[in-house]
């Protein structure tokens, strides 16, 4: 049996006769700006060219829906759920979005301007190519977020917990991590500009084969790092501990290592040239051909 | 390593092997058992 094709009156019926699920049905190029799907729950729906600017997801859940070319502007949602959703070429501005559950989501060639999400469980969150811009996840609890050809500018993550995050072939502008636990970072062959770290503690944090500027690691607390044949420009990362670093063949010229506290590190043919180790703790450390 | 700077850091049985250690500032850097073959100490 074919889809069924919903317009804006079906979905106000709908709501009016509480009938709020909705299984298997397309809607194709319809605004449902203004609309609350508040407790709605979508499966094995499509979505395409819909507008749905100011509507409400207050405890919608959708699961195994897709999303294609839909626009989500100043959108608010509070308690939802989504699971196997696939956003492609969708725009997002100006939401905010609270304690929601991402469940192997995809975004692919999306653009994100102005997205929070906070108090929420992220669990397989990947973006694939497209633009975000002043994404922040606040107080979440987020594993495996993944950024393979993406260009993004302005992603905060305060609080919570970041586990495996891994960007590749990325262009980052603009990274604040604030205060959180992170396992598992990951970022080869990208781009970044302006990455700040406040606090918290990183284990198995890998920054390899890219270029880095403006870093600003301060105060956190770094396990099994590899930043090997990365190159660092106008970076402070000093006044930080870092258990088991491996640099080799990395880049630190001009950059600060002060006050660090990492033993045993593996600095060895790295460029130092007037990089500032004052007061640097590298007791028993290799640093040979550098 | 071209006038890297490390003062005051402690550097006890760090290897520097092959390291060119001139133009760099190591002063009152804890440098006990470091190992520097190869190349001129002068700090």
């Amino acid at each position: 049996m074919a889809s069924r094709n919903l317009t804006r009156g079906d979905f106000i019926s709908l709501k009016e006769n509480d009938i709020l699920e909705v299984h298997d049905v397309k809607v194709e190029g319809r605004d449902l700006d203004k609309l609350d799907f508040t407790k709605f729950k979508f499966t094995e729906s499509s979505f395409y060219r819909v507008n749905f600017e100011n509507a409400i997801f207050d405890g919608t859940t959708l699961k195994n829906c897709s999303f294609t070319e839909c626009e989500f502007i100043s959108t608010v949602s509070n308690y939802a759920k989504f699971e196997d959703i696939v956003f492609l070429k969708c725009k997002f501005s100006s939401d905010i979005w609270s304690n929601a559950e991402f469940k192997n989501c995809e975004f692919l060639d999306c653009t994100v301007e102005e997205w929070t999400i906070a108090n929420s469980n992220l669990n397989d969150f990947t973006v694939s190519s497209g633009e975000f811009k002043d994404f922040a996840l606040l107080d979440s609890k987020t594993e495996n977020i993944e950024f393979s050809f993406a260009k993004v500018n302005g992603f905060n993550v305060q609080k919570g917990t970041l586990d495996r995050f891994s960007a590749q072939d990325a262009t980052i502008d603009n990274i604040l991590f604030e205060d959180i636990s992170a396992t598992h970072f990951s970022c080869s062959y990208s781009q970044i500009n302006g990455f700040e770290i406040q606090k918290g503690t990183f284990e198995r944090f890998e920054i390899s084969n890219s270029e880095v500027d403006k870093a600003k690691f301060t105060g956190a607390h770094f396990t099994n790092v590899n930043l090997s044949q990365s190159k660092f420009a106008n970076s402070n990362l000093g006044h930080n501990v870092y258990s088991e670093l491996f640099a080799q063949e990395a880049d630190f010229s001009g950059c600060n290592f002060d006050y660090i506290v990492a033993k045993e590190c593996n600095l060895s043919s790295c460029n130092l040239r007037e990089t500032s180790f004052i007061h640097a703790n590298l007791l028993m450390s290799n640093l040979a051909k550098i | 390593m071209g006038k890297a700077c490390f003062k005051e850091a402690n550097l006890f049985g760090c290897d520097f092997t092959e390291c060119k250690l001139l133009d760099n500032d190591f002063t009152s850097a804890n440098l006990k058992r470091t190992i520097l073959a190869g190349y001129q100490r002068r700090v």
